[in-house]
């Protein structure tokens, strides 16, 4: 193993430590090492142990979350999901591979479930603005999908701006997609329901890319965590949420810029604001989850809300506890790795009770 | 020789869930006439509505024998008389002695033992009076004990022997037992373990064969219906189970402890602490922490469909 700054890997193993050390917390000691008192909104209550990690990382981390690069941001969000992520989830099996994609070759990583006969499979978009995150920091989270929910999961590492640009995500999204149906055989899974699922920037890609797809590719159904979908408007949730829990406005203004800069494209057309789109009747079976304490809470109910005004399939779940990112807290709050159990749970229910 | 339940009159207890609901659902399915007698009475009535015309339900705790005796004076009542009864009520508390309340740890074997003994107690002269059939839920439990689930595989164990003594008692009367084992059936029950314990998860990875593995609720209870339709006198679910209780000294043996011993150093911390940390004994849809008033403890999460 090569030499290491010594300096570094203590702290990171100091902070595991730390990590791991606060999930043991119970009852209200959370909050109380957090030094505030519980914090409420909304007629909501934050998760303690969110509370407190929360707490801690104010007084560490000025910065947002791509900032002051986004190559920085990259290795900061790397590492905060393995300190935040706990042990690993085991599955049947865990494999990175290349498909071919229209940037060139796309790594894919498919988890796969222990037991032997056809499963679904999810094509999994990570989340991070467009610009940050990749296999590793949605690994926690993916692993609990394809165990909880017994699916196949392949999780996607898309081109990312600002080097590369809308709409090479969602070019690459559709390619996986593609690619996921006319492999399924070879991974195990089964043909006719591979679905498409994704968080935050994940969730918007997902919406989108199953409105672009026409019927007989269209995804079989559709996972939306806490989506981005309608950058235009300024909802109450996004008031109310937008300092200290996780992605801010700034945070988000400086994603549409890099997803955006120089393609002519802007935030109300339908492909980067899937709400504003004209008609969306005739799309996939969705799930769509909602976080309490997250500044996107409105946009994705209300898109949950319009999908089944046009006459789709939509199941919604609220996890009222916890604020933006939830997934990535499963190894310092237990109430957030049930809550990620309850979604893959809630999306295996989904996906048994679609016809066909 | 096989009985159809075709008209039959079961009483059934703890069918609000998991094991009891799809077992009322499947008897009901081949003609049985149900009465469901059990906590949550929402849930006792939504599924009787679901049954549909000719079943019965009833409030009930099974540690509280006057209501137990008013659920079955009201199926006599209305049903005529009971054939078959199925103490099949029962909850699991979370982690070892240690770290549980003592109170939650008695809770199981009130409800599981004892409130078998007053279930049988209740229903045996009106069993009797039709040569019918007892069947008692013990569990895998009973043939293989495992940290983290002392007072539940006690209980289990009391309900096997209490059965076993019970049979020879009514044998000549004509009324049958059956005891049925089964192993881990994906319920409620087992579902919030899963969720609650990650340790448990991992547990389940590494043991043997039909302790190892999760059978569905429909199967077991498929395997519980054609119990009672041959008055079976053991029903183990899955099937695999039967030879391990055959040679289940085994498991209680110097050998066995030796070689879980060294997992077991590892696990049991692990477990203890997660238990702690949760701050509730039973999981999140025991009729212990829904109905019992108690505050489920973490944010909790919502969910709707349309």
């Amino acid at each position: 193993m090569a030499m290491l700054d010594p300096p570094i890997r203590l702290k990171e193993r100091v902070e595991r430590a730390v990590a791991l050390g606060i999930a043991r917390l119970s009852g209200r000691v959370p909050v109380r090492l957090s030094g505030e008192p519980p914090v409420t909104a909304d007629g909501q209550t934050l998760d303690p142990h969110v509370q407190l990690v929360r707490a801690l990382r104010r007084k560490r981390n000025p910065h947002g979350l791509c900032e002051p690069t986004p190559e920085i941001g990259r290795a900061r969000f790397r590492r905060e999901s393995l300190l935040f992520g706990g042990p690993r989830t085991e599955v049947g099996s865990v494999g990175d591979l290349e498909i071919p994609g229209p940037g060139g070759p796309l790594r894919v990583r498919h988890y796969a479930p222990q037991f032997a006969s056809p499963r679904p499979i999810t094509v999994y978009l990570h989340g991070g603005g467009f610009v940050i995150g990749d296999l590793e920091t949605h690994d926690a989270a993916c692993r609990i999908l394809c165990r909880d929910a017994d699916v196949h999961v392949l999780s996607v590492d898309y081109r990312l701006a600002p080097e590369h640009p809308f709409p090479a995500a969602l070019e690459d999204a559709h390619a996986a997609l593609r690619w996921a149906r006319a492999n399924a055989a070879e991974l195990g899974g089964d043909s006719a329901r591979v679905a498409l699922g994704g968080d935050s920037a994940g969730g918007n890609l997902t919406a989108v890319v199953s409105r672009l797809t026409g019927a007989d590719e269209a995804p079989f159904a559709q996972l939306l965590i806490y989506p981005a979908t309608d950058s235009t408007t300024v909802r109450p949730s996004a008031a109310m949420f937008g300092e200290g829990y996780f992605l801010s406005p700034a945070d988000r203004a400086g994603f549409n810029h890099h997803y955006l800069h120089g393609t002519g494209v802007g935030v109300e057309d339908w492909r980067v604001s899937p709400l504003l789109a004209p008609d969306l009747s005739g799309l996939p079976p969705a799930l769509v989850v909602s976080a309490g304490f997250d500044m996107l809470r409105d946009e994705g109910e209300a898109y949950a809300e319009a999908l089944r005004a046009a006459g789709n399939t939509v199941r919604t779940m609220r996890v009222s506890a916890h604020g933006h990112g939830f997934l990535h807290m499963t190894g310092v709050s237990p109430a957030a790795r049930r809550a990620m159990i309850d979604v893959a749970r809630e999306w295996r229910a989904l996906l048994d009770g679609i016809p066909g | 020789m096989s009985d159809s339940v075709s008209g039959k009159v079961v009483l059934i207890t703890g069918p609000a869930r998991g094991i009891g609901e799809e077992t009322a659902r499947q008897l009901a399915a081949r003609g049985a006439r149900l009465s469901l007698v059990g906590r949550e009475p929402e849930r006792l009535a939504a599924l009787a509505a679901e049954l549909g015309a000719g079943h019965a339900w009833f409030e009930a705790d099974v540690t509280d024998q006057a209501s137990l005796d008013r659920a079955v004076a009201g199926t006599v009542e209305a049903l005529g008389g009971i054939d078959v009864v199925i103490a099949n009520a029962g909850v699991a508390s979370n982690g070892t002695v240690a770290v549980t309340p003592v109170e939650a740890l008695v809770r199981v074997i009130e409800v599981n033992l004892i409130g078998v003994v007053r279930t049988v107690s209740a229903t045996l002269p009106h069993v009797t009076a039709r040569r019918g059939y007892v069947l008692l839920v013990s569990s895998a439990a009973a043939i293989a004990p495992m940290p983290g689930i002392s007072t539940y595989a006690a209980s289990k164990s009391g309900v096997e022997f209490f059965g076993n003594a019970l049979r020879l008692e009514v044998a000549h009367k004509g009324v049958s037992v059956g005891i049925a084992h089964p192993a881990w059936i994906a319920t409620d029950m087992v579902r919030d373990t899963q969720r609650d314990l990650e340790s448990f998860n991992r547990t389940l990875k590494r043991l043997p064969g039909p302790f190892g593995s999760m059978t569905s609720v429909e199967e077991c209870a498929a395997a519980f219906v054609e119990g009672i339709e041959k008055r079976k006198r053991k029903i183990y679910v899955p099937r695999s189970l039967a030879p391990y209780a055959a040679v289940r000294q085994i498991f209680s043996s110097p050998l066995s402890e030796r070689v879980t011993g060294k997992a077991a150093s590892r696990t049991i911390p692990r477990l203890e602490a997660e238990v702690q940390a949760l701050g509730r004994s039973f999981g999140e849809h025991s009729a212990e922490v829904v109905d019992g008033g108690k505050s489920v403890g973490d944010g909790g999460s919502g969910s709707s469909s349309s």
